[in-house]
Order: structure tokens, then C-alpha cells, then sequence
């Protein structure tokens, strides 16, 4: 008698534990990106970026780009950038541990990532119309996705000068070798960007971000089917650009 | 009958007063006196009340009675008044395009010497080299100038209120009332100041676009 309750009760437990990442409301989160530009020549700008985010409970996203962008043409620039990033979470990071299902700690897992970048961009008038498509490759799971992001900038003159920039930008995260949707995350980045001098531009932005979360490796490996799951986040931040 | 024509001809050569010279030529140039059209060649002898204009990749550059220079580039057109009395100012009228000018300066006027005209603003010279240009549109309501050497006012035609702009500075005009205050703009800095040919190529490469084109060039992401 003891024996059945005992099954029935580890029973109830394992199904209530949840072998899929739970999907939960929209969390609010803070965001700060720090960016320094450096103009070598009329063609060639290095940039220097850190980014840092508050995630879902204790997770943080932090992560530091380097590169140069090189302009082939009036419109179009180039860029090849180098990321070390932590605190990243990908699809197999849900793993079965400690007789339950969880998410790995990532906040110490550095991961490389390498980036290249192609950036069309038109002016009309006081409306800057973008189109970026970013490559990046992981070094951490040899990950690779494309990124395309269209946008506007709309310039706020004065003087003929930029006072203010606003913008918005939409972008998809196309994975090529892993995850099982098409598109696996997708950004709205909405902000304004303050000219206060040629040397310091701060601003203030909004994000949205939609991910899937598809069957991990240990999922998979456990033979208990397929999930997906989607997860959202809105972001507030700061941001501050240096041109030095 | 002969004697008449003679006398005519001789009144209507005498009435359009000769002002200068065209020293160099590059294209297909044209200047106008009243209803005369003539394809513009160097050494052609430019008369008063007359009007420049170049066509695609022309350049012409003029040598006034008064001492002055204008170096007019393509696609560009510019009417020239040179008074009697040399104690009255060059008068021009730039219509379309962009002009170099460089005017020396007269100890004998007090006043502005040569006065640039533009849709938007009325600009006087003493003695200078300056750089006056339409917007990248068409029909641009907007124009830019800077100055290399000496002193340019800029007087918008709507506004009471003069601008003087420094070598090393320039303004954007931004239509009939408005003047941006005098500042250095990168843009300006390769132009080409040339007006002889023999020190060097005169034409300039510098697009208006560039005056707006830094607008592309910067990064925010």
C-alpha cells in the first residue's frame, strides 16, 4: 500500500516538475550598451561596444564587441566584429540535473563570436532608411545565423546638424545549423539618440525580444518528443556613444 | 548708305561696354547678351550685363575690368554687372550651380566692393576668396558658402540681420529669412581655390551632396 502511494506520488512529481522550459509572462528588464567610435580614415571606424542586460531572474547578459566597419561606397559599409559574450542561453542550456529539468548557469561561460556585417543605408530627406544583414558564427556550439534587421532613423535637424535621432529598427535571427524554427528570435528596437556634442551622443531605448525555445540535446536524448516554447522580454535602457 | 551702317554698327559696339575676358574654357560654356547666345571661347571678351552658363563637365573661368575672378562650374549660371564708376560694386547673380570668386580688394570703397546674389541672400565682398553654392536639389531653397580668404557678409533678402563670415568659416542659407551662424565645415576643406591653370587643375571634385553626405557617413550602432 505504502509502495503504491509512493509510485503514484513520484508519479504526480515528475509530471508537475515540468520537462519543458516554462513559457511565463513578458518581463521588463534593464539594458545598458556602451559604444566608442573611432574614425581611422573617411572609410574606416572602429567600434568598441559593451552591452550588459538583466535577464529572467539571475541570468545577465553581458558581452563585449570589437571591430572596424570599412565604407565601400557613399551608402554601403562593412564590418567584421569580435564578440566575447557571457550569459548567453541557447536551446541546450535546458538540461536534465539534480533529478530535474533547469536552465545551465551561463552567467561565467565566455563564448566567442565572430560577426560580419553589410549595412545599406539611403537618406531621404531627414529619413535615414537601413538595411543590415549580420553573419555570426559561435565558437562555443558552432552555432551560425544570419540576421537581417530593416529600420528607419528619423534625423531631427538643427542647423542643418542632427539634434536628435529617433528610430526604429525590426530584426530576425535566421538560425542556419541548429534550433527547429526558421526564425528563432526577433528585436523591435525603438530609441532616440541625443546629439549633446560631436563627442557624446547619449540615448534611451526601448527593446521587445521573441525567441523560441526548441528541444534541447538532453531533451532529445531522453526520447520524450519535442517542445517549443516561446519566451518574451521588453528592455529599457541607456545607452551612451563616444566619437573619439 | 554705307556711312550709316558703319556709324550703327559702331554705336552698338560702343553701347555694350567690354568688362573683362574669359581665360580659361572647358566644355560647352554660353554667354548671354540680351537676346545674343554665343558659345564661349577663351579670350572671348565678356560684356556687361552679360550671363554665364556651363553645361555638364564646363568650367570657365572670368578676369573682370575690376580685378576680379570668378570661376564658374558646370551646370551653373551667373549673370555679371561691372559699373562705370570703379567706386560702385561688381554686382553678380548666381542663378543655379556653384562659383568661385575672388575679388581684391579696393582701398579706395569703404563699402562692399562686389556683391553676390543668390536666391536667398545678398552677399558683400571687399576683398576675398569665397565659395558660394546652391542645395543638392533642383530647385533648392537652400545654399551654402564659405570663405578662404578675408571677409563675406550674408545678408538673407527676407531678414534685416547680417551674418559676417571669417576665412575658414561658411553658412548654410537655409532659405530667405534664415542663416546658420559661421562655422568651420569639413566639406569645405577640398575645394578647389584655384583660378590658373598653369599652377595647377581647376576643376572642382567636391559635391554639394557632401554638405549633407556626413549625415551617411556616421555610425550610431
Amino acid at each position: 500500500m505504502i509502495r503504491k502511494l509512493f509510485l503514484t506520488f513520484l508519479l504526480s512529481t515528475s509530471i508537475l516538475a515540468g520537462n519543458v522550459p516554462a513559457e511565463g509572462e513578458a518581463e521588463v528588464n534593464s539594458k545598458i550598451i556602451l559604444r566608442h567610435f573611432h574614425q581611422f580614415t573617411p572609410k574606416i571606424t572602429s567600434l568598441i561596444e559593451y552591452n550588459w542586460s538583466q535577464e529572467e531572474l539571475e541570468r545577465k547578459e553581458k558581452s563585449l564587441k570589437l571591430g572596424f566597419k570599412y565604407r565601400v561606397h557613399n551608402n554601403v559599409k562593412l564590418g567584421i566584429f569580435y564578440k566575447r559574450a557571457y550569459g548567453l542561453r541557447h536551446d541546450d542550456d535546458w538540461v536534465w540535473q539534480n533529478m530535474k529539468w533547469l536552465w545551465n548557469d551561463t552567467n561565467s561561460r565566455g563564448e566567442n563570436i565572430l560577426i560580419g556585417e553589410a549595412g545599406y543605408k539611403k537618406l531621404f530627406g531627414n529619413y535615414i532608411f537601413e538595411t543590415r544583414l549580420t553573419y555570426e558564427h559561435n565558437f562555443f556550439n558552432d552555432h551560425d545565423a544570419i540576421k537581417v534587421r530593416p529600420g528607419v532613423t528619423y534625423l531631427v535637424l538643427d542647423e542643418g546638424a542632427a539634434f536628435i535621432n529617433l528610430f526604429l529598427n525590426y530584426e530576425a535571427y535566421l538560425p542556419l545549423n541548429f534550433s527547429e524554427k526558421s526564425i528563432y528570435e526577433q528585436w523591435i528596437y525603438a530609441g532616440l539618440l541625443y546629439h549633446y556634442s560631436d563627442v557624446i551622443k547619449p540615448g534611451v531605448f526601448y527593446n521587445f525580444r521573441k525567441g523560441y525555445w526548441t528541444s534541447s540535446k538532453d531533451f532529445k536524448d531522453k526520447n520524450l518528443g519535442k517542445y517549443e516554447q516561446t519566451h518574451s522580454s521588453h528592455y529599457l535602457g541607456v545607452s551612451l556613444n563616444i566619437y573619439y | 548708305m554705307l556711312k550709316i551702317i558703319l556709324m550703327m554698327s559702331l554705336i552698338s559696339t560702343t553701347s555694350a561696354r567690354d568688362i573683362g575676358k574669359v581665360i580659361f574654357v572647358k566644355g560647352k560654356v554660353t554667354n548671354t547678351v540680351g537676346k545674343i547666345k554665343r558659345l564661349v571661347k577663351k579670350n572671348f571678351i565678356i560684356q556687361d550685363k552679360s550671363t554665364f552658363e556651363t553645361f555638364k563637365k564646363a568650367l570657365v573661368v572670368i578676369s573682370l575690368s575690376d580685378g576680379s575672378k570668378i570661376k564658374l562650374n558646370e551646370l551653373s549660371k551667373l549673370a555679371i554687372s561691372v559699373p562705370k564708376d570703379k567706386n560702385s560694386p561688381t554686382k553678380t547673380g548666381l542663378y543655379k550651380g556653384s562659383s568661385f570668386f575672388q575679388v581684391i580688394k579696393n582701398k579706395m570703397i569703404k563699402k562692399d566692393k562686389f556683391i553676390v546674389k543668390t536666391r536667398q541672400a545678398s552677399l558683400g565682398v571687399r576683398g576675398t576668396q569665397f565659395f558660394v553654392s546652391y542645395g543638392k536639389k533642383v530647385k533648392s531653397k537652400d545654399s551654402w558658402m564659405c570663405v578662404n580668404k578675408g571677409l563675406v557678409s550674408v545678408k538673407p533678402k527676407s531678414s534685416k540681420k547680417e551674418v559676417l563670415v571669417k576665412a575658414g568659416e561658411g553658412v548654410h542659407i537655409k532659405d530667405k529669412n534664415n542663416v546658420t551662424p559661421p562655422k568651420s565645415l569639413p566639406w569645405t576643406k577640398n575645394l578647389n581655390w584655384g583660378f590658373d591653370r598653369r599652377k595647377g587643375k581647376l576643376d572642382n571634385t567636391v559635391s554639394i551632396e557632401e554638405a549633407y553626405g556626413d549625415i551617411l557617413g556616421q555610425d550610431y550602432d
